[in-house]
């Protein structure tokens, strides 16, 4: 036996990060244990020979890539050309800086918060740093020193790894050589310098960021590509200039914004600053896809009342009334213990849901003809919600004047909203409004829970007024009309709505999942039965199939006149389809949870909602966030596949919009090239974001032992 | 007073609180309050769907399973079917054809990957490293999309190359050399299931020598002696399974002639039996010295549940649609011709175990045969794959090897550094310490998750629409764009699915307790 650790073992000591390896003694020695090692000398043959025939394998698959990229007849103009369309659709021209903004208001939230959590992606060793520079100069080398581009690239045809004669050396290909050489030299010699030193030093990964962003502006700047010039032809100009611009200012403001929150952090409370960027980050993705991107035309006398909207009709009425009313309420059921003011709270809303009721079922049937005719068939739903309603109004009036303990009336006031909030579903009115009463009922419920000292009183109403203002807000906007001109069905597409597919999917998917999980794991038979015929449904099925109810027969499950936009539809589907996956995750999380911290919570004198919530699920979703970054990363991929249903992402674009194009280019069979690119773009994407997962789970101290 | 009934109640001073805080009442009013409210909106939205549809002039109906149907299938092996049941069988076939070699594929290239990442070989390890990271991070679609372009761009398929050759690869798909079953191969079959028995059965008695008597044996050997015994002879000697043929003949007569009122009975009998089997092994199990242990909410959910099941299989057996069932699935009565009787089936294997002397397996290279004005590979001759079987199957096999390969790195990782030196310590040569030691514990820690891969993997195969693979969905989805049945088409996707996943997993999780440690 060698000292030298060998296969299996070798593997571990590389993956458990264990203290580095003694340091290299040179390329000789490298190649003698890396590439010939072995105790016998059959073994090191053996291993000499698969280091020949997995490094021609190697080689030969760099040499078909390449010759496939770098063939005269590929045109990847296609690609230039339909940049635009792949990344937006049909977002039109003049509106463009709507989606610049976007990205904007995305790179100014990440600047803030790496310097307000910290982080950043800490820091890369040198010595790391160093070696990837030489093997990318290696690997320069070698595809300018492979036989350049064939005449006609064929899978079958193209012959075993070849070098190309000298002769065929053109100008690029000397100078991607050099640049080659000059990275493995600058790599080589500063390893060679600095020998063990190199492990010592590290650089901030952000500096590599910034140094990133520094040579990407050059590059656009300088680099000359082939681009759509007036109706005809084609002419090389610098990568699209429509984008040279903003991405410039866009990386000047992400870096300029980095600088700008440092000196904040100093200058405010930077637990106010964290609050205030955690807000932002919740309501600029609505504000992003309703307001910047749809281009609302805004009716005012829709939002602040005025002309044909009554003034409590309107959106600014509704989120004054239901947050100051139902802020009041929820401030008092976030500390129920004045038996009095419940008392007063209780006979109110009673009094208001009984009359209301009266009202609205007065208003709306002919007693005369009920009485003679009986109940007609259109008002018989109606009508048996309005006696539940009417009720419940009035058991809030007897809990009021009955009960002796405020806590007890407020979890009286909670139930019986919520079952108001389910019912009036059926009444006409408002559909805002029947938004807003489900909410309230569910913070209603939440309240007491989560109530207590003034500050957690203060937390939970400002809660509620933040749900009110989304709600709303989301309300007036998706019902004003956009103002875009687009030659599409919708102003979405391509990898905008790729994006937009995936983080909305994930974000509705979230809560949903969290409730399968807790419900999976409850000791209720029934819930856990529900829940686990739920998970297991939707994860049998695979997800296209899912994606074909979404756009084929959902509508046909809805009732009349509620329709939706497929986009909607395919988002919804996504999510319940992403919950059944993320409750599966969090299950794992929920069952790592010792019974300990259950029994310490309710000694402590917590319930069963505020142990779970408070000290249960963030330790369990802490302990599942790798699989729960892993999700994020699997349903990325996953949008991909609306392509087959036919909506415009960027797959669907690359496979079929643009290899069928005739007029004003012809990019008739430039598919597998498109595909090659879009290949390419997800890898991009995924990878990075992968590593960068990574590293983030690393810096928390997440799936260590 | 500490009534008998209810032996954890200790404290007798707390008087028992009213029935509407009792929390046991609360959980359960709760719960069947919510089982309601899902109930009856599972109800709105199916009278909401049913009058929809019949508003649409297309009423939910099976018909289409019955009726013939005038569509073609790309490939499988009926393309023009008769009817939608014989379609969707069609589909069916074709996705699990590529879910089973997929699953073999991927598993002994993932493995390859696995074992590669992990040498100590530099250029090996990141060549590995690289298919990995490469085949995991695109999405399927788009590998499944490259790989149909890429064979799309191979050569035609010309006249001139009419005739037979080693192997094809055009635009039309990849045709390679197979072994075409012919007329013996029934028997032959039949002879090396017999032939398996033997060799289990020598395998044994040489371990069992082996352990009693404490000499090398070479059972492994012996058992492989055996079965190559069964393989080449069984090719000259197969004919004499033809005495099968009198079995088969006389249970097809035996299953033709028992009256439906028996089977009807035999499935009442087994539906109670099962229940009563549940119930009893449940009760058992909470047994104790002390007396039957106090039974939770969830202990009697699961009874009253076991033995509502129990009673409606046996009235559902007993009753009208049981009759109708047992009918259906004997082949009589039928409302279309679906054959899944057991008597069609044991008449049709007596029909093949009829003393023929014929070859069992024919060894065929492709050809190319001009039949019209355009070239095509024989069907007769050799295996063709169409493009889009080769784009998918492709598809499928690398990007879920990617994954397999890491698991399997991870397993062979988590088996603990000593087993290995102290196999060797032992005196196991290096290719014993993997087959014996390394290998046996990884695969128990691999298991679950590949499981898990091998789902996947069949749940990918739908994405063979994108290409118009007649898998189950791309035939279903044919079949609603005429017949309009969506709701139909989709509750047998979900089924079927249901039921290849149902039988993936119920392997693995066979497999996963037989190499589970015991403890205790």
């Amino acid at each position: 036996m060698t000292d030298q650790p060998q296969g299996i073992v070798h593997g571990v000591v590389e993956d458990l990060e264990l203290p580095p390896e003694p340091p290299p003694h040179g390329p000789k020695i490298w190649i003698q244990e890396n590439l010939l090692g072995g105790d016998t000398p059959t073994a090191r043959v053996l291993n000499g020979l698969l280091s020949v025939i997995f490094g021609l394998i190697a080689l030969n698959i760099l040499q078909y890539v390449t010759s496939y990229i770098f063939e005269p007849s590929r045109r990847w103009s296609a690609v230039t050309f339909n940049m635009k369309l792949m990344m937006v659709q049909a977002f039109p021209q003049a509106d463009l800086f709507r989606i610049w903004v976007s990205v904007g208001i995305f790179f100014v939230l990440v600047s803030f918060s790496l310097v307000v959590w910290g982080g950043g992606g800490g820091r890369l060793s040198m010595f790391s740093l160093a070696k990837g520079i030489r093997n990318i100069g290696v690997l320069f080398m070698i595809v300018a020193i492979m036989h350049g581009a064939p005449e006609t690239w064929n899978l079958v045809s193209l012959p075993l790894f070849t070098i190309d004669s000298p002769t065929a050396w053109s100008l690029a290909r000397v100078v991607f050589f050099l640049l080659g050489l000059a990275l493995f030299a600058a790599g080589f010699l500063y390893l060679r310098a600095s020998g063990d030193a190199a492990k010592e030093q590290s650089v901030p990964v952000l500096s590599l960021l910034v140094a990133g962003m520094v040579i990407i502006t050059t590059a656009i700047w300088l680099i000359k590509l082939p681009v759509p010039e007036g109706q005809f032809g084609e002419t090389t100009a610098s990568i699209a200039r429509t984008t040279t611009g903003p991405w410039t200012i866009l990386f000047a403001v992400a870096i300029g914004s980095y600088f700008l929150a440092r000196v904040l952090v100093r200058v405010f409370d930077p637990a106010l600053i964290k609050r205030i960027l955690l807000f932002l980050w919740v309501f600029s993705y609505p504000i992003i896809i309703m307001v910047i991107q749809r281009k609302p035309v805004l009716l005012w006398g829709d939002i602040l009342g005025g002309g044909p909207t009554v003034w409590w009709e309107s959106g600014l009425g509704l989120f004054v009334l239901f947050s100051l009313i139902g802020g009041a309420v929820i401030w008092w059921l976030a500390l129920s213990t004045d038996v009095t003011v419940g008392r007063v709270i209780a006979i109110a809303m009673g009094a208001v849901l009984a009359i209301g009721t009266w009202l609205v079922v007065n208003a709306s049937n002919d007693w005369e003809d009920i009485i003679r005719d009986g109940v007609p068939e259109s008002a018989a739903l109606p009508l048996w919600v309005a006696i539940v309603a009417a009720l419940a109004g009035i058991a809030l009036i007897a809990a009021g004047l009955l009960i002796p303990d405020g806590i007890e009336i407020a979890r009286v006031i909670g139930l019986i909203m919520g079952v108001v909030a389910l019912l009036v579903w059926f009444v006409p009115m408002l559909f805002v409004v029947r938004f807003l009463l489900i909410t309230f009922a569910l913070t209603a419920i939440a309240a007491p829970s989560f109530g207590g000292s003034t500050q957690a009183r203060v937390r939970v109403v400002a809660v509620w007024i933040a749900l009110v203002f989304l709600v709303v807000v989301t309300f007036v906007l998706g019902e004003a009309e956009t103002a875009l001109e687009f030659q599409s069905t919708t102003f979405l597409g391509g990898f905008n709505f790729s994006i937009l597919l995936a983080i909305t999917g994930l974000v509705l998917s979230f809560p949903l999942g969290v409730v399968l999980a807790l419900a999976r794991t409850s000791t209720m038979p029934i819930f856990r039965l529900l829940a686990t015929g739920y998970i297991e449904l939707i994860r049998s099925v695979p997800m296209i199939t899912w994606l074909f109810f979404g756009a084929v027969m959902l509508p046909v499950f809805l009732p009349d006149g509620i329709t939706f936009d497929e986009i909607v539809r395919v988002i919804g589907i996504v999510a319940i389809f992403n919950a059944a996956y993320v409750a599966e995750n969090v299950r794992g999380g929920l069952q790592s949870i010792g019974k300990g911290q259950y029994e310490a919570a309710s000694a402590m004198g917590l319930s069963t909602v505020q142990s779970t919530a408070l000290i249960v699920l963030p330790q369990a979703i802490r302990a599942v966030l790798p699989a729960l970054v892993g999700s994020i990363i699997v349903s990325f991929k996953d949008t991909s596949l609306v392509a087959i249903i036919g909506l415009a992402d960027v797959l669907f674009i690359a496979k079929s919009f643009v290899p069928g194009q005739t007029s004003p280019h012809n990019f008739l069979g430039t598919q597998p090239q498109m595909l090659f690119f879009i290949a390419l773009f997800y890898w991009v994407f995924t990878f990075s974001f992968s590593r960068m997962a990574l590293r983030y789970e690393k810096s928390i101290g997440l799936g260590e032992h | 007073m500490v009534t008998p009934l209810e032996p954890q109640t200790g404290t007798s001073e707390h008087a028992k609180p009213p029935f509407w805080r009792n929390v046991t009442v609360l959980k359960w009013i709760a719960q069947i309050g919510f089982l309601t409210f899902f109930i009856w909106l599972f109800y709105i939205l199916i009278s909401q769907a049913v009058s929809n549809l019949e508003g649409t002039g297309i009423a939910f109906s099976w018909d289409f399973l019955a009726e013939p149907l005038g569509v073609l299938l790309g490939e499988g092996f009926n393309t023009s079917p008769g009817s939608g049941i014989e379609a969707l069988a069609v589909g069916m076939t074709n996705m699990l054809r590529i879910t089973a070699s997929g699953i073999v594929a991927a598993t002994i290239v993932g493995t390859i990957i696995g074992v590669a990442r992990l040498s100590s070989n530099w250029i090996v390890s990141q060549v590995a490293n690289a298919y990995i990271e490469f085949f995991r991070n695109i999405p399927l679609l788009v590998q499944i999309y490259f790989w149909q372009s890429l064979v799309l761009t191979l050569g035609e398929l010309t006249v001139e190359e009419e005739g037979a050759a080693w192997f094809f690869a055009t635009s039309k798909g990849i045709a390679i050399p197979w072994l075409t079953p012919r007329a013996g191969r029934w028997q032959y079959i039949a002879l090396l299931v017999l032939g398996a028995f033997v060799t289990r059965w020598v395998y044994k008695w040489r371990v069992r020598i082996l352990e009693e008597k404490g000499v090398e044996t070479h059972a492994g050997s012996w058992a492989l002696g055996v079965f190559a015994t069964f393989l080449i002879a069984g090719w000259l000697v197969h004919p004499i399974m033809g005495l099968f043929g009198f079995l088969w003949s006389a249970l097809a007569w035996v299953f033709g002639n028992v009256p439906v009122i028996l089977f009807q009975l035999v499935f009442a009998a087994l539906a109670a039996w099962l229940a009563y089997r549940f119930i009893k092994n449940f009760l058992d199990e909470r047994r104790t010295p002390a007396g039957l242990a106090k039974l939770t909410d969830d202990d009697y959910f699961r009874l009253t549940v076991a033995g509502i099941l129990g009673l409606a299989g046996v009235a559902f057996f007993l009753l009208g649609p049981g009759n109708a069932t047992v009918s259906r699935l004997l082949g009589r009565d039928l409302t279309f011709s679906m054959n899944w009787g057991l008597e069609p089936i044991f008449s049709f294997l007596a029909e093949k175990f009829d003393f023929s002397t014929g070859l069992p397996l024919d060894f065929s290279r492709p050809e190319v045969v001009v039949p019209t004005r355009f070239a095509q590979y024989s069907p007769a001759v050799g295996k063709a794959f169409t493009p889009a079987f080769v784009s998918v199957w492709i598809g499928v096999t690398l990007y879920t090897a990617a994954f397999i390969g890491e698991i399997v790195r991870a397993g062979i990782m988590a088996v603990h550094r000593g087993q290995n030196e102290a196999a060797l310590a032992v005196g196991l040569r290096r290719g014993q310490v993997l087959r014996l030691v390394v290998l046996p514990q990884a695969f128990r820690i691999v298991l679950p998750p590949l499981g898990s891969q091998y789902l996947n993997l069949a749940k990918n195969t739908s994405l063979g629409i994108a290409v118009a693979y007649a898998e189950v969905v791309q035939v279903g989805q044919t079949i609603y764009n005429q017949e309009g049945q969506t709701l139909a088409v989709f509750i047998i996707w979900m089924a079927f699915y249901s039921i290849v996943s149902l039988v993936l997993s119920g392997v693995v999780n066979y497999y996963n307790r037989k190499m589970q440690l015991v403890e205790r």
